[in-house]
């Protein structure tokens, strides 16, 4: 589709029908009045006439039939040229990228929306290994994918198990929608690859999920604090009751304690659910600088206990002048709870949590903040799954904790990821934006 | 004070719970579980004060306010919820609810509640 279409108009032998007929009559007419010449010298004239006739009208029947002919052929020659520049118009204008792949794997066209899609020059892509286009780590799988789809080549969706992704000659990649089809030419097979880039569509999905998400979870919130804050009133004003009944009896002060712990816990039971609501209404709180290190400490400090009779130990590796973060401290607080819930939950009898602050290498901007276990690990089924809303593996758990992880994270510019071996442990990596030092000055500045 | 208090709610432990507290300050205590009982209640018992839950079986508590604020009765009525929201909150207000409560409530903000409704509706 690349070459020239060439040629001018009426380039065959038919396209001069008058000239041809012309030849036709000068040799046929030579025949008719020489041929007698020869034998008799011009005594028989009026047969020479004949025969000069004859030549003359077969000479017109031949020029209308090859007239014809040619108009014939030109129209259809003209309806090849048009249908083809309207193929090579479709082609260029398409919204979609459309990408010809030979059966090596080099790229044999492409058009002008899939060379802006992945950032290339025009007619630069051509000749390439399609590759090219796809990210390093993905390259051999894409071959491999490429051969088995070049066995039993038809119309289909193209994925690796998971959404397609395009690499751009920058090296950022994007995902993309790719739908194949194959097409048999002289030259042997082809592919043809229509792509659209769904990053947008991607953002938009994200948007619609995290909007669905807090309403959902503001309805499973309002839920739980309606069933809960019925009991809970209904503990709280009972015990008070009773202290009431107590004090006229001179009930001894241990049991008139007991009774005060119950009616305080019914009233602390009853923030979870609040708590949860208001997660769901106002994700984003006051930010204020604060030192990882010591929130680390005070965390631990509410695990202690119950660590030291699971026989857990907890260590830290907490750098020296580590950068402080901006940011909310209950929300930073409640992420290193759940993570280290996690962490206690994971190991089964007794084991180790490490906890470690650094600034990341070569991020001299960014605290680096790690998570490591030596629990039961998280299987690859399960692993990319963990930060979903409600996923949960555990009979006790609401698949809200890492859910809720990574949204605190996140709403601080940050980031979180996890590393697993099944039997060996899980690590999560948390980074978040270091405050510069001058930004720190200028904040101790104005509360000074 | 002889008073007489409707005490409505669909969980019958708090019901008893409030009626006892409210019995405690020397009222009578009326009870009802839904709201169409609530509202059969009003009109025979006459009331002089409601104490209600906003989430109730076959209505809610501003439809039993609404009722309860109809002349001639203009009954105050006091609004416990389990769901707080500032919505909620602010529709109570509105209606003109003598107090709004969230559950889990301590006693002393029940009898308060109760002994001020009472006041202001005398005065």
């Amino acid at each position: 589709m690349a070459s020239k279409s060439g040629g001018s108009s009426g380039s065959g032998w038919y396209s001069k029908p008058f000239r041809l007929v012309l030849i036709y009559f000068l040799v046929g007419g030579l025949w008719a009045v020489v041929s007698d010449v020869v034998e008799v010298n011009f005594a028989l004239f009026p047969v020479a006439i004949d025969r000069l006739i004859f030549v003359a009208m077969t000479a017109v029947l031949f020029y209308i039939v090859l007239r014809e002919y040619r108009i014939v052929i030109e129209q259809s020659r003209a309806a090849e040229r048009d249908s083809a520049a309207r193929v090579r118009a479709y082609f260029a204008s398409a919204a979609e990228g459309l990408i010809v792949v030979d059966s090596r794997g080099l790229i044999v066209d492409a058009n002008a929306k899939a060379e802006e899609m992945f950032g290339y020059r025009e007619l630069e892509l051509i000749g390439q290994p399609i590759e090219i286009l796809v990210p390093e780590r993905l390259r051999e799988k894409h071959r491999r994918e490429r051969r088995e789809y070049l066995k039993t080549p038809r119309s289909r969706p193209m994925g690796f198990g998971r959404d397609p992704i395009g690499r751009r000659k920058d090296g950022t990649e994007f995902p993309i929608e790719v739908s194949l089809s194959h097409i048999g030419t002289k030259q042997g097979g082809l592919v043809t690859g229509f792509i659209t880039d769904i990053t947008e569509r991607r953002n938009l999905e994200f948007q619609s999920r995290r909007s669905e998400a807090m309403a959902a979870i503001g309805t499973v919130a309002a839920g739980v604090a309606h069933e809960l804050n019925n009991p809970l009133a209904i503990i709280s004003a009972r015990a008070e009751l009773m202290m009431a009944e107590g004090a006229k009896l001179g009930l001894n002060s241990q049991l008139m304690s007991d009774l005060e712990v119950i009616q305080r816990n019914s009233q602390r039971a009853s923030r979870v659910a609040t708590e949860l609501l208001t997660l769901a209404r106002q994700p984003q709180k006051a930010h204020r600088p604060i030192s990882i290190n010591d929130l680390i400490a005070e965390t631990i400090l509410l695990f202690r206990e119950q660590t030291m009779r699971d026989e857990i130990r907890i260590e830290t590796q907490l750098a020296d002048s580590l950068p402080e973060v901006m940011g909310d401290r209950t929300a930073l607080s409640q992420a290193i709870v759940n993570l280290l819930s996690n962490a206690r939950e994971a190991i089964s009898r007794a084991g180790v949590i490490r906890i470690t602050t650094q600034v990341s290498t070569g991020h001299p901007d960014e605290v680096l903040l790690t998570v490591e276990d030596t629990g039961t690990g998280i299987s690859e089924d399960v692993l990319p799954h963990i930060f979903d809303l409600f996923y949960t593996t555990k009979s006790t758990g609401t698949g809200l904790g890492l859910w809720i992880t990574r949204r605190a994270i996140r709403e601080h510019g940050g980031e979180i990821d996890v590393t697993s071996k099944p039997g060996a442990g899980t690590i999560f990596r948390i980074t978040l934006p270091a405050l510069s030092r001058s930004a720190d000055a200028d904040e101790t500045l104005k509360t000074g | 004070m002889p008073c007489k208090v409707l005490v409505v709610d669909d969980e019958l432990d708090l019901v008893d719970t409030c009626a006892r507290l409210i019995e405690g300050l020397g009222c009578v205590c009326i009870k009802a579980f839904d709201g169409p009982e609530a509202i059969a209640m009003i009109h025979a018992e006459h009331p002089d004060l409601i104490l209600t839950d906003f989430n109730l079986p076959h209505g809610d508590g501003l439809q039993i306010l609404r009722r309860a604020h109809e002349k001639p009765l203009a009954i105050p009525v006091i609004l416990m919820t389990g769901y707080h929201t500032p919505e909620i909150a602010q529709a109570a207000s509105d209606a003109g609810v003598s107090a709004y409560l969230r559950k889990p409530f301590l006693t002393r903000e029940l009898t308060q509640a109760v002994r001020s409704a009472l006041h202001f509706s005398k005065s």
